[in-house]
């Protein structure tokens, strides 16, 4: 019922997420529809093209998507154009084949027949093949839509908005029921398209030509989706979901400072480069982020104190501990060594220098005369040690896994790149990894959740604060916060250095005010 | 009316066609028979430029064929193959009407020569609404003849018509051909690998054997000569062959008088008594009880009727 009631308080939200959604959907499988029949259509009429252009459209195809839409960042941006290229890409090749198929199996006797009508290629095309092949044309337009419908939830990652928002949103505050309100919708949208397509496919062998019709209906509607609406704010903000739907993401920080912007909604990896390319004026990074240096962003002030601290440190199961209590030791080694700065430079050398983590962490471990070996990717290790998605958390995963096996001489297996710290928590709470990097902020905010009033008083204080966690962490989930490695990574507010000067901006109120005006 | 010259034809270098030479007059029935592969099909294409020759001269009245715009060829020439060859997603009157629209005539010439075609070709116009699926073969054929003379094509090309139905159906569809009286003045070509079909349809009947010319001949030819390659291809079949033996055209009958004349008398299968006359001057014929036929045109087809049934 708590699904249900998601659904009531967010219903505005999720409307829009779903015309969104049905936005990108449609556009795209509209425009690959007419590219893919012609491209198809030339392609059975001009064999000797067919092999290479089918062979192309298909390494479109095996790109993953999230790489495919980080490759797009760079040459078009963010926002709902990339989105419809990259689905268009995926829609293409299902639609291309299907034709080409399509045509190319008519009884050649028909096609003779045709022919010794006297038609031209042409009319044989338009007036025999393409009506003939129609309906394993549509069979193909079907497919892509239902794949379009999947991949486009990943789209709310570069700020195209749609159901991925809810989707990825619940994936980040362990809000169940919203990862459902985000992911039924979307599964009865691919099912009500394969529904409609269907129709479409089995009148279609009867009556090809009122496909044209539909082809035509299905454009006028994508132009009407796209006639602009709203206006737009002086600065775009692009956040990641988490930070969007948290109380003490941008919620609170609005409510402190008030900030009226437009929001693009970000993936955490593809934000930098957004901002650095002027997609969007601010973001809301890490402070330790390698590519802060890189991108010669500026971090704006928090001159209200908004933000909570943000200290990484191990979080290991207690059963681990028990059996392994040499891995304490090992860890506790690692206290207090990582300075904001130091975990820049580190971040920095994969983000920019292009080193792997692991090597990173090894270079880093010598500096404090260790000499440690790279970690497998090994489920029967005895050691398990996960990672969230992003440079700094592969880094100290990499770096707790080294010491315990070089301290310990325990066989350490890492498990690296979890979407999001509800896959991860349930992951250790399962006894799937053993111990992973964490952050206070999180660990309270995220995973704890106290009341407002309880947290107020525990942000006032920080020794509070750390106790409260680490015994709220024994009690409830038997997991143990180790040493403090040193460094606060918080959220910060970051815009590019060039803009924050000429426009003055130093602080978060400074932007407040700027926006306000 | 069209003439081939020393037509060759090789596919990859393989030659399939050599030597053809052959003229059809205006309204004739030409058939091309052949075992499959021996080169019938590919004449065929030769005539509408669906192949063009390697070698060797075709004249379309007087005009060579390769000066004729290929697309107009095709608009005067109609074209009928197995099963008909129509497209499913046309409805019956729309596959009909199909050729005159690619020629862009006006709409109510088109829908008065479509109606007209359907009751040609003895179907009614609650047909012009159905799809090509719900039609049986026999019908599905007439339906292919009505598209390929829509245009009222000086040349109609039929490519194994009656192949495939079934043989009840299949002789059915041959008488109905017989009299399509509409189809008279059309100069016919048609491939088959049925010599009885052949002989039945065809004014004359063009035998072909590895891509070259065996015979040349009217029916009762192809019964009478001596020709090795047409014995062999008659001695497949053993009914034929019987006939043959019979040397029918030797026969000097007079109708009418079965048992009076010895020589003239021929009783071809002991359970219907068929009384035989056939002469150069010959103008009766009867068969069993459908009681005697007079004039030549009607003893000559009543006279192939005959040879039909009995193949």
């Amino acid at each position: 019922m708590d699904l249900v009631n998601y659904i009531q308080e967010n219903i505005g939200e999720l409307l829009s997420q779903v015309y969104e959604h049905f936005k990108l959907t449609l556009s795209a499988i509209s425009i690959a529809s007419v590219v893919g029949v012609s491209v198809g259509a030339l392609i059975s009429v001009r064999q000797r093209l067919a092999p290479g252009v089918i062979g192309i459209v298909n390494i479109f195809q095996t790109v993953p998507s999230l790489a495919l839409l980080g490759f797009l960042i760079p040459l078009i941006g963010i926002g709902v154009l990339p989105a419809i290229v990259a689905l268009f890409i995926y829609a293409l090749l299902p639609i291309v084949r299907n034709t080409y198929t399509g045509i190319t199996q008519i009884d050649p006797s028909t096609v003779e027949a045709a022919r010794s009508l006297g038609m031209n290629t042409w009319q044989l095309l338009t007036r025999v093949q393409l009506p003939i092949a129609t309906p394993i044309i549509i069979a193909g337009i079907r497919t892509a839509s239902v794949i379009n419908v999947g991949i486009a939830t990943l789209c709310a990652l570069i700020a195209a908005g749609g159901l991925g928002e809810s989707i990825f949103g619940g994936i980040s505050l362990n809000n169940t029921d919203m990862i459902l309100a985000g992911a039924i919708p979307a599964s009865i949208m691919a099912l009500l398209f394969d529904g409609a397509f269907g129709l479409v496919q089995r009148f279609s062998s009867k009556k090809p030509g009122t496909v044209v019709i539909l082809f035509i209906g299905m454009f006028l509607i994508t132009l009407l989706l796209f006639i602009p609406t709203g206006k737009r704010s002086r600065l775009v903000a692009g956040f990641n979901a988490e930070f969007i739907q948290r109380e003490d993401g941008f919620i609170g920080l609005d409510s402190v400072y008030q900030l009226p912007v437009e929001i693009k909604e970000l993936e955490i990896g593809l934000m930098y480069k957004a901002l650095a390319n002027g997609d969007v004026d601010f973001i809301d990074g890490f402070s330790t982020d390698g590519r802060v240096e890189a991108y010669d962003l500026k971090l704006l002030e928090d001159d209200k104190s908004y933000f909570p601290p943000y200290y990484a440190a191990p979080l290991v199961r207690d059963a681990t501990l028990a059996k392994y209590p040499g891995i304490k030791d090992a860890l506790d080694k690692l206290a207090g060594q990582l300075s904001a700065k130091t975990m820049s430079n580190l971040n920095y050398e994969v983000d920019q220098n292009k080193k792997s983590p692991a090597e990173v962490a090894q270079n880093f471990l010598l500096t404090m005369g260790i000499q440690s070996s790279k970690l497998r990717e090994d489920d029967d290790a005895q050691v398990i040690i996960g990672s969230k998605s992003f440079t700094e958390n592969y880094i100290l995963a990499h770096l707790f896994g080294q010491i315990i096996q070089a301290e310990t001489g325990l066989s350490v297996g890492i498990k690296p790149g979890f979407g999001g710290t509800k896959l991860l928590f349930d992951a250790l709470k399962i006894g799937a990894v053993d111990l992973y990097p964490e952050y206070t902020g999180t660990g309270m905010l995220v995973l704890l959740k106290p009341g407002k009033q309880k947290l107020n008083t525990l942000l006032a204080d920080r020794d509070a604060f750390d106790k409260h966690l680490q015994t709220a962490f024994r009690e409830r989930f038997q997991l143990r916060w180790l040493g403090q490695l040193g460094f606060n990574n918080t959220f910060a507010i970051m815009m590019r250095r060039e803009e924050a000067e000429s426009l003055n901006i130093e602080s978060i109120s400074d932007l407040s005010e700027y926006l306000k005006n | 009316m069209i003439t081939f010259d020393s037509v060759s034809k090789s596919f990859d270098e393989v030659n399939v066609l050599s030597e053809i030479s052959f003229t059809i007059s205006q309204g004739e029935t030409f058939c091309l028979l052949g075992k499959s592969g021996s080169g019938k099909t590919t004449i065929l294409k030769l005539f509408n430029k669906l192949l063009l020759p390697t070698s060797g001269k075709i004249l379309f009245g007087d005009e060579p064929l390769e000066q004729i715009n290929t697309y107009e060829l095709r608009k005067r020439t109609g074209y009928v193959i197995q099963s008909g060859g129509l497209f499913p997603h046309l409805k019956i009157g729309e596959n009909i009407a199909l050729p005159m629209q690619l020629q862009k005539k006006p709409k109510e010439a088109i829908q008065s020569r479509v109606r007209d075609l359907i009751h040609l070709i003895g179907l009614d116009e609650s047909y012009l609404d159905r799809y090509p699926d719900t039609l049986s073969g026999g019908q599905l054929q007439r339906v292919g003849i009505a598209r390929a003379i829509v245009n009222q094509p000086e040349l109609l090309l039929l490519d194994e018509p009656f192949s495939a139905l079934d043989p009840i159906l299949r002789e059915q569809m041959q008488n109905e051909f017989l009299q399509m009286t509409f189809l008279k003045d059309v100069t016919k070509v048609m491939v088959t690998h049925d010599l009885a079909e052949a002989l039945k349809l065809a004014d004359r009947t063009c035998l072909i054997d590895r891509g070259k010319i065996a015979f040349i001949g009217t029916p009762i030819e192809f019964l009478t000569t001596n020709n090795e390659a047409v014995k062999q291809y008659i001695g497949q079949d053993l009914n034929l062959f019987r006939i043959r033996q019979l040397k029918l055209c030797d026969l000097n009958l007079t109708a009418d008088h079965p048992a009076q004349d010895n020589h003239g008398q021929l009783m071809l299968s002991p359970k219907t008594p068929v009384y035989l006359a056939l002469t150069e001057d010959a103008t009766h014929f009867k068969i069993g009880a459908d009681g005697p036929v007079s004039g030549k045109e009607q003893l000559k087809s009543a006279f192939l009727q005959f040879i039909s049934n009995m193949i």
